[in-house]
């Protein structure tokens, strides 16, 4: 879900710049050393997701993997996905060096929006913590697709008709995001729960 | 949970057969005339193929002068418009765009080399008439007797060579299109290949090395 090089005009490019920004900031200052190697993992996860494709329509989707991503990172989701968006941008050309910080907030803002609400479910029972991690899995993504369409906006295009474009073809990416999201959680509250509890 | 597991694990295989041909973000257009007609196609950044994706053909001053969808292969063709600098833009949903410009030299090019196909059987009828009118010449001329038998034979042959000349270029031209078609649309192919082994791994050292900077930075701080 990233916005390619051409799209957006430079008032819109330049707020999603400042918000970015912003959000790398806070990110930057919850950092610590234990989380580095936490954050770099992830960071790893993230760039490599984006292989991963659906094909669907004209184009096709691939898989993002913002909600886990915010779910065990918080705040610090921000300096991951922007550190592997660059690499994305170069490497694979998806997203551009312009549109870095509008695709950032696009990814980074629903991660971090949805690890506040469904954190607090992890530590229950284990049903409502598999549940909570499927619904940010689903959600991330979801509010993803929404902002996308709300950058889409200023681009002259329609908001529920982007938004349902978008979020219409990104519903197969949901569903099995919210499965990967629902089995990393559970995998890892048995292995390893230091990782997600922050 | 095991259902969890089970259905999870099978759904991240089912993405992995379904992926196909993997697909991008940046939409690569690659155009070439051939002839009187513009074949574009559009590919996603790393090789996937655009069906039905939105084309639309901007002259110099942004006029939409043709619109239209790729087939299943990613490919469109019109005949050219008019002669100026083209814009042709895919679109492929919302977010992925690209473009390409066609240069006017290009397709004046291609524009009159078709046009002279088109009357290369005029020119044929000409050079028919010319020995004829050459003739008529002759007969009017005839009691001067300004031309020798040689003379004429040496313009008609001259004629005939520069006539042929001429046929043999439009259809080494034409030839030559035609056998370049397919080395164009390789070339469209090469131009963008998806991303390799090497960039992912490439990416994934990078992560490594630039959390490690990070990792070390922050143990010296505390």
């Amino acid at each position: 879900m990233h916005i390619a090089e051409g799209i957006l005009s430079l008032p819109v490019l330049a707020s999603g710049g400042a918000l970015a920004a912003a959000g790398m900031a806070m990110g930057l200052k919850k950092m610590n050393t234990d989380r580095v190697p936490k954050t770099g993992m992830l960071a790893a996860a993230f760039f490599v997701a984006s292989l991963i494709h659906v094909p669907l329509g004209p184009s096709n989707v691939h898989l993002i993997l913002n909600g886990i991503v915010g779910l065990l990172l918080g705040w610090s989701a921000f300096p991951a996905i922007f550190v592997a968006l660059v690499l994305q941008a170069f490497f694979f050309q998806y997203g551009g060096i312009t549109t870095l910080g509008v695709n950032t907030v696009l990814m980074a803002l629903p991660a971090v929006v949805c690890s506040y609400a469904f954190y607090p479910l992890l530590g229950r029972s284990r049903s409502a913590a598999m549940a909570g991690a499927f619904g940010c899995g689903m959600l991330s993504v979801l509010l993803s697709g929404l902002l996308m369409a709300g950058f889409l906006i200023f681009t002259g295009e329609h908001f529920t008709e982007v938004s349902v474009l978008v979020i219409g073809a990104h519903v197969p990416v949901m569903v099995i995001e919210g499965l990967i999201t629902m089995f990393c959680i559970g995998f890892l509250k048995k292995v390893q729960p230091s990782l997600i509890y922050k | 949970m095991r259902w969890i597991k089970i259905s999870s694990v099978t759904a991240v295989i089912l993405v992995f057969f379904l992926c196909g041909q993997a697909a991008g973000h940046r939409v690569n257009v690659f155009a070439w005339a051939e002839g009187g007609t513009v074949h574009v196609t559009g590919k996603l950044a790393d090789g996937g193929t655009i069906s039905e994706g939105s084309v639309k053909v901007y002259n110099e001053k942004d006029n939409l002068l043709i619109e239209g969808k790729t087939d299943d292969q990613g490919e469109f063709s019109f005949p050219i418009p008019e002669i100026s600098d083209l814009k042709i833009q895919i679109s492929a949903g919302p977010g992925h765009k690209g473009e390409w410009m066609l240069s006017k030299d290009e397709l004046s090019d291609a524009a009159v080399r078709d046009k002279k196909a088109e009357g290369s059987s005029d020119s044929g009828g000409q050079k028919d008439e010319k020995p004829s009118g050459s003739s008529d010449s002759r007969q009017n001329n005839n009691g001067e007797e300004t031309y020798s038998s040689r003379q004429i034979r040496q313009a008609v042959d001259e004629a005939v060579e520069k006539a042929l000349d001429e046929a043999l270029e439009e259809r080494l031209d034409r030839m030559l299109e035609k056998r370049l078609a397919p080395v164009m649309r390789t070339l469209s192919e090469i131009k963008n290949p998806g991303p390799t082994a090497s960039d992912i791994f490439g990416g994934l050292g990078y992560i490594i090395g630039l959390f490690g900077i990070a990792a070390y930075m922050y143990s010296r701080r505390s």
